[in-house]
């Protein structure tokens, strides 16, 4: 496959085209011509079963070939100056994390979250705090229509009625301003009763629900406050809960550690449950944790991509396909230029809120000294940190700027790189070789189903 | 005028990034974090809402 990183085409090569463009590359950026190609693989060459030989007609046809897709305008030789997009500007809020509840009745080993207390003291979110933060989205949106608010916690369902009185309260302000809000709850599915779900359903909130796989190895992990594993609970209300959505929007949120590498197995056996939309992610922790991925898991790593890939094309042709998240790469209408730089949009158009209804860029900075921005009743009181994170876009950041997967990308996890590095415009070096394989089995699995 | 074809690359997708620079930016679209992942996004899934 030939990726354009600068106009996001994509292209199937077959080997001559590989060998031509491995040679250009040699030739470091040369013109597209037989000499550029002949000063690193002398021309003509072998041609006898030449699968990898440069036969003289075939480079000449590359060549054509790549011309005529210049000329389309879907592939770029040399690379140029990557697009300006002109002043960024200043951030609109359009989204909110609310933390209903720092308190969790589940004990995950590798909680980024303290098991709920975000390292301060358990605490669920007045009701009236939930309001007043909705009321500020509002008014800092401007023209933006559609919002985003997420249920987040630690466990936030041990604030049900805090959540329905904040669902209400935004369902009032969707009438009387035009605005448009959709809600979504992530959860451990621990306390997903009928009742819950039919609230969930009634009101149109989509859902996240945390299973990581396979019974010994979610139970290795997702432990209940008696230390007893949760997978049983939390996949039989899970399962049910989502049978009875009817279309309605969920996905499967699994995080894998060192201790499943093999994660594709996880991803699979929740498929073969019945879970139609799945994400999985790395876990998040110090280099020092048992659960953290260190360098030496990559391959194994990688591995459990490329299988995930193969299964998926399988179950794909045999009509018994599912959708993981991060393979969900829809290139020709994806994303503009504009958000694509600025990436995830953290202290911008993003904020997570506390229990208390202090301000902070996201939900994994929560609690980390130096990044609280205001609060719900006065608003960005300190827009200093919002603008770290405006400046810290993939045209800013050194590794990002040579790196191909920079638009698909876009610079990766703020709350990773300063955790890991200290600083902003340092990407965590394991999430971007994460996030690159991803992305390639992406495409490879976008290339099998097309 | 016989349409020229193209031999040894074949175009699975024409992307056209470079056009959505003057045309994009109206933020309208879903905030990456609020989607599945809350730790690890991959800006390249989100949806464009035009």
């Amino acid at each position: 496959m030939l990726l354009d990183v600068q106009t996001g085409s994509l292209h199937a090569i077959d080997e001559a085209a590989w060998a031509v463009l491995e040679a250009l590359e040699q030739a470091d950026g040369g013109p597209l011509s037989l000499d550029s190609v002949g000063a690193v693989r002398p021309l003509p060459a072998e041609t006898a079963g030449g699968h990898h030989s440069l036969d003289l007609q075939w480079v000449q046809e590359v060549l054509d070939d790549l011309d005529l897709l210049m000329e389309q305008g879907v592939l770029t030789y040399p690379d140029e100056p990557d697009t300006d997009v002109g002043e960024l500007g200043p951030g609109v809020l359009k989204a909110m994390c609310l933390h209903l509840a720092h308190d969790c009745d589940m004990r995950c080993g590798y909680c980024f979250a303290g098991t709920g207390g975000f390292g301060g003291a358990r605490a669920l979110m007045p009701a009236k705090v939930g309001m007043a933060a909705l009321d500020l989205l509002v008014e800092a949106s401007g023209h933006v229509r559609h919002l985003e608010v997420d249920f987040f916690g630690g466990e936030p369902l041990m604030n049900m009625e805090a959540l329905c009185r904040i669902v209400q309260h935004g369902q009032e302000l969707a009438e009387s301003t035009g605005k448009v809000l959709k809600f979504t709850v992530t959860t451990n599915a621990l306390g997903l009763t009928d009742e819950i779900g039919q609230f969930l359903n009634d009101n149109g909130i989509a859902a996240v629900l945390s299973l990581d796989g396979r019974a010994r190895v979610h139970d290795a992990v997702r432990r209940g406050v008696d230390g007893k594993g949760t997978f049983a609970a939390a996949a039989a209300n899970a399962l049910k809960f989502v049978n009875s959505r009817k279309g309605g929007e969920y996905y499967i949120r699994g995080t894998y550690t060192r201790r499943n590498l093999d994660f594709v197995d996880d991803v699979l056996f929740l498929a073969d449950m019945g879970f139609e939309t799945i994400s999985f992610e790395p876990v998040v922790a110090e280099a020092s944790s048992p659960y953290s991925i260190r360098e030496e898991d990559l391959p194994d790593v990688f591995a459990s991509y490329d299988r995930l890939v193969g299964a998926m094309a399988q179950r794909h042709a045999a009509g018994q396909g599912f959708r993981f998240f991060h393979f969900d790469l829809d290139i020709a209408h994806g994303p503009c230029l504009a958000k694509r730089l600025m990436g995830c949009g953290a202290g911008r158009e993003y904020a997570a809120v506390t229990p208390d209804g202090k301000l902070y860029p996201c939900h994994q900075f929560v609690g980390r000294p130096g990044f609280e921005m205001g609060d719900v009743h006065r608003g960005i009181i300190r827009p200093e940190v919002g603008e770290q994170f405006g400046a810290a876009h993939i045209y800013a950041k050194p590794a990002c700027r040579e790196c191909w997967a920079r638009f698909m990308c876009s610079g990766g996890c703020h709350a990773n790189a300063h955790q890991m590095a200290g600083s902003l415009h340092q990407p965590y070096a394991i999430g971007c070789a994460i996030t690159k394989k991803r992305l390639e089995s992406a495409l490879a699995l976008k290339a099998l189903t097309s | 005028m016989k349409e020229k074809n193209t031999v040894h690359v074949k175009t699975i997708v024409a992307g056209n990034l470079r056009a959505t620079a003057s045309s994009g930016g109206c933020r309208e679209c879903q905030t990456s974090c609020q989607s599945a992942c809350k730790t690890s996004c991959t800006l390249g899934n989100q949806a464009c809402k035009r």
